[in-house]
């Protein structure tokens, strides 16, 4: 009911050009976050649910995804079925594939294609359509983002008391959300001139 | 251990539940409900009213509530200001602006000139247009519209909003029931206030489950708030549209009656007299609308797809007439634009056709405004 409500406001190939200013563009977009989240994991505790009455224990797929600090939870919690495939029979043997290899590449290296080559797949089993690829490139770029900010502040991070956590956890939290829902641009419009139109739109360029 | 959930108490307290909610909301019959608004709050007032078939891409719905939709109007934005000469415009589609965005249409054109008046007002002009021709329905906004303190009402009418059988058939007027019942008796009109035309309004339409659709409707005219706030954009605009019909057909009746004679007895100008009544002391200006004048086949027996010829001079006649006697502001100008200055329907005007219609309703409203 909820996602139904936010459909009629939220961001869509048509209203996408129509928008007049920054702020109402903030809100079709935070909109169409919500929808598709509401939309997608109210239909799967559905299926659950049914599920449940025929006595079958579906696994879970959404968890919250939204709370949390870092893109690599993010898609640890978000359509998690899918994920999960996806990390079984493409991530886990392309990454011993590359490590297994003669000559073998850096860490780094090996973490850069197979994170990219991961999320362009899952873009591309959305559909084929340039826009699927960028979405894929946007969260594959963000994936190995976060992989190398962290391997780079871990430490220093861990030893901070409990309250500059939260802060740092509250921060992740905004961070995570506000990246992933860019990225729906991509996901939300059919073609990448609209979606660079949106993204001028989003920072005051257009 | 949680305790396992009884299904059946559940069910129960919730079915109680439901028939509690349903049977409160009837009693209590929250009138104030649709007076609340997002509108002139979060967002800006409706140029017009509410009124879409297409809400995916018009991000705008009809509803029959006409409390919502005052309330989601730019006329309910607080207090009128001093120095405003406040003009309320009435009528159908042609006033709601069918095809043309709110600022082309007439009274978005009238205010944009920002006409002053000799005594130095600012005349503002708003568009309380909805597309129904009908008088009733025109009453009944105009009786709703006389709480705005408007100086002038222009009221555009048009042969098709007169047949007396018609006035009780369209759905803003059917659904409102108790506000046109009201008017029945307050103006002693010769309809029956038990017309079953009317939709009914007992006790299980109040609740919840029978409100569901006015109650679905309210919601999302508050959630097109946003596009609304968003686009401007209250209207689907087709980038093609039937054009007007110009070859018309051999039918010579109007309303189902035959020529040679069109019987007054059949026109509803006492509502048109109940509606001038209704505006008190405020002056009123009926407008003849400007309609398409074909030329092409069988022209010569109708002026359009609405009008054979004679029942459109009488009825013309019968406006003069009824003008001089009264001494009512009237200004007939049915022939005003030219036929390339309608769209899709012979009373529906372009941008331009708005324009020169503008242009002599604003001389008008000057007059009227320093008598």
């Amino acid at each position: 009911m909820l996602a139904d409500a936010l459909g009629l406001i939220a961001l869509n190939g048509a209203n996408a050009v129509q928008v007049r200013t920054t702020g109402w563009m903030w809100v079709l977009l935070y909109a169409y976050a919500f929808q598709i989240y509401l939309d997608f994991s109210g239909y799967t505790d559905i299926a659950l649910g049914l599920g449940r009455l025929m006595g079958f224990k579906l696994p879970e797929n959404f968890s919250a995804p939204y709370l949390k600090p870092n893109l690599t939870q993010f898609w640890n919690n978000w359509h998690m079925t899918l994920t999960q495939w996806f990390r079984a029979y493409f991530f886990n043997p392309l990454t011993r594939a590359l490590r297994s290899a003669k000559k073998s590449l850096p860490v780094p290296a090996v973490i850069f294609i197979t994170q990219l080559a991961t999320m362009l797949l899952i873009g591309l089993w959305h559909g084929m359509t340039a826009n699927f690829v960028l979405w894929g490139l946007w969260h594959g770029l963000g994936l190995f983002a976060h992989n190398r900010w962290s391997e780079l502040t871990r430490a220093r991070f861990a030893a901070l008391p409990a309250a500059g956590q939260k802060v740092l956890n509250v921060g992740g939290v905004f961070l995570t959300f506000n990246f992933v829902t860019l990225g729906w641009i991509f996901f939300a419009l059919p073609t990448p001139s609209i979606s660079w139109h949106v993204f001028t739109k989003l920072f005051g360029l257009a | 251990m949680p305790a396992p959930v009884r299904p059946i108490p559940v069910l129960v307290k919730g079915l109680i539940l439901f028939l509690a909610f349903n049977l409160v909301f009837a009693v209590w019959n929250p009138s104030s409900l649709d007076k609340a608004s997002l509108y002139n709050h979060l967002f800006p007032g409706r140029e017009r009213f509410p009124f879409g078939e297409d809400p995916a891409q018009a991000y705008n719905l009809s509803l029959f509530d006409l409390n919502a939709m005052f309330a989601s109007h730019v006329i309910s934005a607080g207090v009128k200001p001093v120095g405003e000469y406040r003009v309320l415009m009435i009528g159908d589609s042609s006033t709601w602006g069918i095809l043309l965005k709110p600022e082309q249409a007439l009274a978005g054109q009238l205010d944009a000139a920002r006409m002053q008046t000799c005594n130095g007002r600012t005349v503002r002009v708003y568009n309380l247009g909805y597309p129904t021709i009908s008088l009733m329905k025109d009453l009944m906004v105009l009786e709703a519209a006389t709480r705005y303190q408007p100086d002038l009402i222009v009221w555009p009418v048009t042969l098709e909003a007169f047949p007396v059988d018609r006035q009780l058939s369209s759905p803003i007027v059917a659904n409102n029931a108790e506000r046109v019942q009201t008017l029945i008796q307050k103006y002693n009109l010769d309809y029956n206030p038990m017309d079953p035309a009317f939709s009914s309004n007992d006790f299980w339409l109040r609740t919840i489950v029978g409100q569901r659709r006015n109650l679905a409707d309210l919601f999302r005219l508050q959630l097109y708030g946003v596009m609304w706030a968003a686009t401007g954009i209250d209207q689907a605009y087709p980038s093609d549209y039937s054009r007007a019909q110009t070859d018309l057909s051999t039918d010579l009746t109007f309303d189902g009656v035959q020529p040679p004679v069109l019987n007054p007895a059949k026109l509803a100008f006492a509502i048109l007299e109940a509606g001038l009544r209704s505006a008190g002391g405020t002056p009123v200006l009926l407008v003849n609308e400007p309609m398409l004048i074909s030329s092409g086949k069988n022209s010569d027996l109708r002026y359009n797809f609405y009008y054979p010829r004679w029942a459109y001079d009488q009825y013309r006649q019968m406006m003069a007439d009824r003008a001089a006697k009264n001494a009512w502001n009237y200004l007939d100008l049915w022939n005003l634009a030219p036929a390339n200055e309608f769209t899709n329907s012979a009373i529906h005007l372009t941008p331009a056709g708005e324009a020169l219609l503008a242009e002599q309703v604003g001389k008008s409203i000057l007059q009227i405004s320093c008598r």
